[in-house]
């Protein structure tokens, strides 16, 4: 089980939402140090940086466009030096575009693909050296359904998806056993803001468990696998069912 | 679901990691029940550790394979400890056979136990289950559902059987039931195990360890708690199935 008294972590994308609900998980863990990244409201990170704060730990927020890999080569290079140390690493970070198979441009895709893929992917690479210099660490990168279950209406996203969890297998091979990289999966937790009240509810009939989730079922699965030791490669699904069908 | 004032039902407790289980869940404060299958198992001292945890515990020689001893046990275990919350599919038999060498009383053996068992057992509570509102199963497969072992063939059929039956309950007693399964690496290695086999399985692992049934536990217990998660599969093998 790990200790997390003393320990860096960083969230990326933890500004709001998932990210924002597993950076104040990290801070009632016990973290020494929660950093976070965001990328568009500085309002939004200043909020949640607080709201952090109250747990009595270090915060710190950096700015980050994931897509550009020197902010990302910026962002741990701060970490370094602020803090000397990372142990825990959440790839939350993420966007959600539309985008049938024939709508899908070749920005679009460029944009979908290096947010969702690239930037966990070069995150891990330079994180690495920082969690192997210390005591090793741990991964995590947040997956979706579209990740194991093809839908027509995100075909990018799915295939960004896909290959993060690819790479997180291919990650925990390559940081082993120091490192333990892991992905999390999770279904209808958090209404997208483009999504109206019917439309996420209209949701539920392709549940098998009938119900919505939470952001609390996210951050239960990212707790267990910073203290599942003996857990590396593995995917855990927090999805009401939906994959199963 | 919380785990404190819950009924556990595990099949095959009285040693190994079945016992663990009945253990670390007793000393969260769930009552117990389970079952045995040999009269030289050691269920009396499990029975007297689980109870000595100030919890009850309910005990039965079952032969997890005939559908009425298991409908007893079922029947009994409300009778004495009121309901069951949870059930963990956990008895097996781990048999090494040449494919060409399996014989129709060892491959029945191994799909008996290994996969009738764990669907009578569920076909039993999940009635109670359903009635009172809520229910989880888990069951524990193994690596042999996804990976070849040679000499495992029945083994494998039966763990991969367990898998698909894991997932149509999943669908089929959804919402009120979750059901799960767990895939456990090497997490106790049998007693006497040749320093060879035990360091073939720290070889064969990404984390160069063997685990402890205490990482079973630790993943039934986030099963148990987690509300949302019905339908699927999770490893806890150190890694062993990427290498």
């Amino acid at each position: 089980m790990m200790d997390l008294t003393g320990k860096c972590t960083l969230v990326t994308g933890g500004a709001h939402r998932i990210g924002k609900a597993i950076a104040m998980t990290l801070a009632r863990m016990g973290a020494a140090q929660v950093v976070f990244t965001f990328n568009s409201s500085v309002e939004a990170a200043e909020k949640t940086a607080q709201e952090i704060r109250s747990f009595g730990c270090e915060v710190l927020a950096i700015r980050c466009d994931q897509s550009d890999i020197k902010q990302i080569d910026q962002t741990i290079e701060m970490i370094k030096n602020k803090f000397g140390r990372l142990d825990v690493l959440i790839n939350s970070a993420s966007v959600l575009f539309e985008g049938d198979f024939f709508d899908v441009t070749p920005d679009s895709w460029d944009i979908v693909v290096n947010i969702n893929t690239r930037g966990p992917f070069f995150f891990m690479q330079k994180a690495a050296p920082l969690m192997l210099a210390g005591d090793g660490g741990v991964i995590v990168n947040i997956i979706d359904e579209s990740a194991v279950k093809p839908a027509l209406k995100w075909v990018h996203h799915g295939a960004s998806k896909a290959a993060l969890w690819n790479i997180t297998r291919s990650a925990s091979m390559a940081l082993s056993p120091k490192i333990r990289v892991n992905a999390v999966l999770p279904g209808a937790v958090l209404k997208p803001p483009d999504y109206t009240d019917e439309h996420w509810e209209g949701l539920i009939p392709n549940i098998p468990l009938r119900k919505l989730g939470s952001a609390e079922d996210v951050c239960q699965a990212v707790e267990y696998l910073i203290n599942a030791d003996f857990v590396t490669g593995q995917m855990i699904v927090v999805d009401g069912g939906a994959t199963v069908l | 679901m919380k785990i404190e004032n819950s009924v556990i039902l595990i099949t095959g407790a009285a040693m190994r990691v079945g016992r663990e289980l009945a253990l670390y869940f007793a000393s969260k404060g769930a009552c117990i029940a389970f079952s045995y299958y040999e009269e030289d198992e050691p269920w009396q001292a499990t029975k007297s550790e689980i109870e000595a945890l100030g919890v009850k515990c309910f005990v039965k020689k079952v032969e997890i394979r005939n559908g009425a001893e298991v409908k007893t046990f079922v029947q009994e275990t409300i009778e004495n400890l009121g309901k069951i919350d949870v059930l963990i599919n956990n008895a097996s038999v781990w048999l090494k056979t040449p494919f060409l060498k399996i014989s129709e009383e060892e491959w029945d053996l191994s799909l008996d136990v290994n996969l009738k068992g764990p669907f009578l057992c569920s076909q039993a509570v999940a009635p109670f289950m359903l009635e009172q509102g809520q229910g989880v199963i888990i069951n524990i497969t193994d690596l042999s559902a996804f990976q070849v072992w040679n000499d495992y063939a029945h083994h494998a059929a039966s763990k991969a059987g367990l898998v698909a039956l894991t997932k149509s309950l999943a669908f089929e007693l959804a919402p009120t039931i979750r059901v799960n399964a767990i895939a456990p690496g090497t997490v106790l290695l049998p007693p006497n195990a040749p320093p060879a086999k035990v360091e073939w399985a720290i070889e064969n692992s990404l984390l160069k360890r063997v685990g402890s049934p205490q990482d079973v536990a630790d993943l039934a217990e986030f099963l148990i708690e987690n509300d949302f998660a019905t339908g699927s599969v999770y490893f806890i093998d150190g890694g062993r199935s990427l290498v």
